[in-house]
């Protein structure tokens, strides 16, 4: 082989050594690419930049310190949905062709649910802890970790007749997942003798609902069933509801009146109302507090866990390549303890972990005791 | 009683609607403008008051007034900005309401970015309510209608008896004579302006101080200004009030048989049956005249 052949097969060599190891490094340094598609404007979006995505991101945070997932980083990929379904669409696709992320972190059910068909094509877990829907999770490719609606609903329409309440009005959000529960609980409230005398709705950008309030009041029920996705309208609700002289003996709601919004119109304004909510764990909070400066509350500790959930069933696997097998290792998890309690995942989508019942006694928020 | 404090409530959110409407209908009259960034001057009244009555720290009493101040400034700089260069360069109408839609979206995105999409509360705790029997007046219901019964006279009266006003229906009624006649077209236009975004500054205010301000709020406020004045008669400023009352009261005496859900249909369908049925809105008749 002459000088010219030799030192062309020298360089060919050194040319391959470095292709491969640049290829080998950046195999090392691909992260695994997650998604987050959520209504990130609007009137929700405050709220859900604030403990939603604050969940998934510490908890991300949190484990890339760690060394990331099979020495990998994981990049979180972020799209605003907005709050309506063809949105949620349009931002699903872009995060699964574009940023070719293996699972979609996402909330309420008009975003989730028009998502699933095309995360069930792209075999793209979908996981939504917060969502209540009782079909989220008729989909194999989606994951919750929360009490659903129907179990909410149950549970209130019991505790309200426990109390020896006889009629009832429920007063919500125009929102599937909310119809949900408030179908559960006008069922099992008329089961247990109770009567239903009001029912009234409002849309998610209405902020003046006195004239609801109004009919309800002159109604005169003995308790009323107030339920929104965010807030905004149970602080604006609780206001306008004191401000039209409505006084049913009991108000019940969800955790969200423990939202800040709540205490920026005034915590004298829940004082009394019964809630649904899911435990959460000291800890957390004081370690989400110190990274963020502010408490957490359920919903930064449900996306938290479900992060890790995610992220843990991946390690498992040995790879995000084949998400079928990561599917598979959440359904078959077993038993999770998280922030905000123990679930349970034996073979579905659903994780088993049930409310409990909390009201505000003297501006803090504590567990119900009858 | 359920009945009465229905037409109360809905009293309140009319006299909203009606001043949007009729600053919406001034302007109109008498620039030709379909100005729908009239949704972004209501907005700005909102957040000029927030900033007045916060940050700043003034007294309510300071701080009202000085935002309708500030939202009438705000909507004769929107018309030199926006819409004398257009003017001065013949463009029509078609032009006008584009650059107003874009007027509009820049000035929401503005406002989202400068403070957030959040709402933002002015005041803690619910309002003062006062009871008589069993209907009950929150102080939106009592502070409309005292605006509402002040306010539209004295805009008539001022329309009917001073010299700008009379300059003003001029320029509605024929802008070519009026001009001819050696009236400035240009310096009405920026009273008119300010005049009309004067009084969506009073509508934004009460709201504001009630439920708080945000990014899109002005936005629904003027679609069913837009409707009240189809419903009341385009070109009619009494008509455009009476839409608005007629909105408002309708809108809240639905619910006495229907649900919430139901209160959107209601004004759309007030539009369209106007639309098809007496397109020249209840005060049709009036626009013989072209009355201001």
């Amino acid at each position: 082989m002459n000088h010219t052949a030799r030192t062309a097969v020298k360089l060919l060599a050194i040319s391959a050594a470095a292709l491969f190891a640049g290829i080998g490094a950046a195999g090392a340094q691909e992260p695994i690419r997650l998604g987050l598609a959520m209504p990130l404007s609007g009137q929700n979006g405050e709220y859900i930049k604030r403990y939603v995505l604050a969940g998934h991101e510490f908890a991300i945070k949190e484990q890339n310190e760690k060394g990331g997932i099979l020495g990998r980083p994981i990049k979180l990929f972020i799209e605003d949905s907005r709050n309506d379904g063809a949105s949620a669409v349009s931002a699903l696709n872009k995060l699964i062709n574009v940023d070719k992320v293996v699972a979609v972190f996402s909330i309420f059910t008009p975003v989730v649910l028009p998502m699933l068909p095309i995360a069930e094509e792209k075999k793209v877990i979908v996981l939504a802890p917060s969502v209540e829907h009782p079909d989220l999770t008729k989909s194999r490719w989606a994951v919750r970790m929360t009490p659903t609606a129907t179990t909410n609903g149950l549970l209130i329409a019991q505790q309200a007749r426990k109390m020896g309440l006889k009629t009832a009005a429920t007063f919500a959000e125009d929102n599937e997942a909310i119809r949900v529960s408030v179908k559960a609980f006008v069922a099992e409230f008329e089961k247990l003798g109770g009567k239903m005398i009001g029912d009234e709705t409002f849309k998610n950008q209405d902020t003046d609902m006195r004239g609801q309030l109004t009919k309800l009041r002159a109604a005169r029920p003995d308790a009323l069933y107030f339920l929104a996705p965010s807030g905004r309208p149970v602080a604006l609700a609780l206001k306008q509801i004191s401000e039209v002289g409505f006084k049913p003996k009991q108000i019940f709601t969800t955790h969200l009146v423990e939202d800040r919004e709540v205490m920026a119109l005034g915590a004298s304004m829940a004082e009394g109302v019964i809630y649904t909510a899911v435990a959460t764990t000291p800890e957390f909070n004081q370690k989400f507090k110190a990274a963020y400066g502010y408490d957490s509350d359920v919903n930064a500790g449900k996306h938290f866990d479900s992060t890790n959930v995610l992220l843990q069933a991946i390690q498992k696997v040995g790879s995000e390549k084949d998400m079928t097998k990561v599917r598979d290792a959440i359904y078959n998890f077993g038993e999770y303890k998280g922030t905000i309690g123990t679930f349970r995942f034996v073979g579905s989508g659903e994780s088993l972990v049930s409310p409990i019942l909390k009201t505000v006694k003297d501006g803090k928020y504590v567990r119900y005791q009858p | 009683m359920l009945l009465l404090q229905l037409f109360i409530n809905g009293l309140a959110s009319g006299a909203i609607y009606a001043l949007t409407a009729v600053g919406f209908a001034l302007i109109y009259n008498g620039t030709r403008i379909f100005h729908i960034a009239h949704g972004a001057v209501f907005t700005f009244g909102g957040y000029a008051l927030y900033l007045l009555a916060l940050p700043l720290g003034l007294p309510w009493i300071v701080a009202l007034p000085a935002a309708v101040i500030a939202t009438a400034a705000f909507g004769a700089l929107m018309d030199t900005l926006v819409y004398r260069p257009l003017r001065k360069r013949g463009t029509g109408p078609a032009g006008m309401f584009i650059a107003s839609i874009g007027a509009l979206t820049f000035a929401q995105a503005t406002y989202s970015l400068v403070f957030g999409t959040d709402t933002i509360n002015l005041r803690k705790g619910g309002l003062p309510t006062f009871d008589i029997g069993e209907v009950t007046l929150t102080a939106v219901h009592v502070i409309a209608a005292m605006v509402a019964l002040i306010v539209f006279p004295v805009l008539q009266l001022f329309l009917t008896r001073t010299r700008w006003g009379r300059a003003i229906r001029a320029l509605a009624d024929n802008p070519r004579l009026a001009v001819v006649r050696g009236i400035d077209a240009e310096r009405l236009y920026i009273v008119i302006f300010a005049l009309g975004s004067a009084l969506a500054g009073l509508g934004v205010v009460i709201i504001a101080f009630d439920l708080g301000v945000r990014p899109e709020m002005g936005f629904s406020v003027m679609f069913v200004a837009l409707v009240a004045v189809i419903v009341g008669g385009v070109g009619y400023l009494p008509g455009a009030a009476a839409g608005g009352f007629l909105l408002g009261i309708t809108q809240s005496l639905s619910l006495w048989q229907l649900s919430g859900r139901w209160q959107d249909v209601v004004v759309f369908g007030a539009l369209l049956a106007f639309l098809v049925f007496r397109p020249q809105g209840i005060f049709g008749h009036m626009l013989v005249t072209r009355r201001v």
